[in-house]
């Protein structure tokens, strides 16, 4: 029974990112190696700028990784098709559509592309995932509206709804909680977590949303200028790593209350 | 992409108009003929004049089929481009690609007459005009897109395509400079833009280059849908970026050089059509998008050939003026309207 559930969906081998300018590599984190199984719901936290977005954009697919490799599924990345690729990874990106023409329905649709003909027709099948990625993220009241109508949470909930749609094993999201307040930040990540418990999904989000990531993140992937930690919050917590994350004389972790605090 | 309500009505309204636009194009001319003898003209029966026979069915049907192509495919070329840009003031006339067309035309009549000689006479042919407007498009096109890879901005993009008008222009004045009277006459008649007077071997030119146009356009438009989203989104759908942006700017530099080799540079087909059709139908998914589109354009098309015709007067306006005239005002009245374009 657990060999089933420790099947690996994302794994990363020693691997370094970054960009490749002009006759150099710009190396922004190196040596990271995680090996994520089904169902698991990954939160990715560090300082702006640390590299969280280049990450996600490594692992999808993107960007050229620098070294290591990344394996969907025990295999690697690179030599997937591209349509192949997006059955087993879908994504939920930071900028908002192009076109804000599109109905809910529409966009949360679109999310077939990969499963439909060349004509891009829904079959049956196809129809019943988009119903279900509406229900999923309680977007179905919404479907006949335009995409420019919605609230920053209301939009962030039919993307990932989009991502649903798409029905792949792992859904990569880059701060899906900017913009939202509170409620809607714990919202959207209460939805992550359901969908990981109830779907199966292996969820990997960046956020700046320590303290909530700490309380419902299985594992957790902690980027600071000197490297890069993976492991379960709790065990980040009793080694102290969060300390690492900010500058200490501004901000401090309370490993009791598992918050942040700033000095005063 | 699926689309809640259902376009039908919608389709069969623009067929009859079509229909009705198409008739209406062949009926009225300079030479008054009464609608019995069209239709018996054009069904192959007996009509009252052999001469009435003669303009129906050699001046005004392959004029009026000329303006289908040429609106469908101007049309639908500009929406492709609105697409691919992801900037709702793209077209082929905005971007510059006409212009280009327009150089590839000049240098060929002009700079036959420049540089003369042997080639000037076998350089004018039709199909020489066709390469000369496509190539000179596509060369413009691969430079917009050349610059769209450097720059993100948008804006700085359609300053490009109005940088190339302005070179365009420097060009053609200079050859201008150095042609004989009769070349440039040719030129400057091209460059008002014309439906008539094409050879049926003509209208046969360029129903390829439309129909090979409209047909690759219905192909991509799965990817065309994706590609609404932002191209990260589309890549993570599985959409090839590099293939679907190549055969994208192919089919443009096909659909107007061919055309703008045939009818002109015709100006705002390109760019209105698509806006008043998805302020129309509201919906941005190219599986309806592009027939709604090709269907307007051409109807538009037939609309203002009947218009620059001045019916039952021996005048002709050029298409070229009637269309700016039609479409320069839609556009304002779109931006003012809304004050954004929906996109």
């Amino acid at each position: 029974m657990t060999s089933e559930k420790e099947h690996i969906i994302l794994k990363a081998d020693g691997l370094s990112i970054g960009y490749f300018s002009k006759k150099k590599i710009d190396v922004i984190a190196k040596e990271i190696s995680f090996n994520f199984s089904e169902g698991t719901l990954i939160s990715l936290v560090g300082a702006n700028g640390i590299g969280k977005s280049t990450l996600l954009r490594t692992l999808s697919g993107m960007q050229k990784r620098i070294e290591g490799n990344v394996f969907i599924h025990n295999k690697q990345l690179e030599t997937y098709h591209p349509i192949e690729l997006a059955t087993l990874l879908s994504v939920v990106l930071t900028e908002a559509p192009t076109s804000k023409n599109l109905s809910v329905l529409e966009f949360v649709s679109l999310g077939r592309q990969p499963h439909t003909n060349w004509m891009g027709n829904l079959s049956t099948t196809d129809r019943e995932k988009v119903v279900w990625a509406l229900t999923q993220t309680d977007t179905t009241a919404l479907k006949q509206r335009s995409c420019f109508e919605l609230s920053d949470g209301q939009m962030q909930r039919v993307a990932i709804a989009r991502a649903l749609a798409q029905d792949t094993s792992i859904i990569l999201l880059d701060e899906p909680t900017t913009h939202l307040d509170l409620y809607h930040r714990a919202n959207i990540l209460k939805l992550l977590k359901r969908l990981t418990q109830e779907t199966g999904k292996t969820v990997l989000f960046s956020t700046h949303e320590i303290d909530l990531a700490i309380q419902l993140s299985d594992q957790m992937i902690l980027m600071t200028e000197k490297e890069t930690l993976i492991d379960a919050p709790g065990q980040l917590i009793i080694k102290g790593h969060f300390n690492d994350l900010f500058p200490s004389d501004t901000i401090f972790f309370d490993s009791d209350t598992r918050r942040f605090g700033i000095k005063k | 992409m699926e689309t809640s309500r259902s376009y039908k009505g919608i389709f069969v309204l623009l067929i009859i108009l079509l229909a009705v636009a198409f008739i209406l194009n062949v009926s009225l001319g300079s030479v008054g003929i009464p609608l019995k003898d069209i239709f018996a003209s054009l069904s192959g029966g007996e009509v009252s004049k052999s001469s009435w026979d003669y303009i129906i069915i050699d001046y005004r049907l392959p004029k009026a089929i000329t303006a289908v192509l040429v609106g469908s495919g101007l049309a639908i070329s500009g929406l492709l481009m609105q697409t691919l840009f992801r900037n709702p003031l793209a077209g082929p006339f905005v971007l510059g690609l006409s212009s280009g067309a327009s150089l590839g035309v000049a240098i060929l009549i002009l700079g036959a007459g420049a540089f003369g000689g042997v080639i000037g006479g076998l350089l004018t042919s039709e199909w020489s005009l066709v390469i000369a407007s496509a190539l000179g498009s596509f060369i413009v096109l691969l430079a917009v897109l050349a610059v769209t890879l450097r720059i993100k901005d948008t804006m700085a993009i359609l300053i490009i395509g109005l940088m190339f008008g302005s070179v365009t222009a420097a060009v053609v004045a200079v050859l201008s400079y150095f042609s004989d009277a009769e070349q440039l006459q040719q030129y400057v008649f091209w460059s008002f833009g014309s439906l008539g007077n094409q050879s049926w071997n003509g209208v046969l030119i360029l129903s390829i280059c439309t129909i090979t146009g409209i047909a690759i356009s219905f192909l991509v438009s799965k990817s065309l849908n994706a590609l609404l989203l932002g191209e990260n989104y589309a890549k993570s759908m599985g959409v090839r970026i590099k293939r679907t942006t190549l055969l994208l700017i192919i089919t443009t530099s096909i659909l107007a050089g061919g055309i703008t080799a045939f009818a002109g540079p015709i100006a705002f087909i390109g760019l209105a059509v698509p806006h008043i059709t998805r302020q129309w139908i509201t919906t941005s998914n190219h599986r309806i998008l592009i027939p709604a589109v090709l269907l307007f354009g051409s109807i538009i098309m037939l609309i203002c050939d009947v218009v620059a015709q001045l019916p039952f007067s021996e005048y002709t306006l050029p298409i070229n003026a009637i269309t700016s005239l039609i479409g320069a005002p839609v556009v304002i009245w779109l931006l003012v309207r809304k004050r954004k374009l929906l996109f």
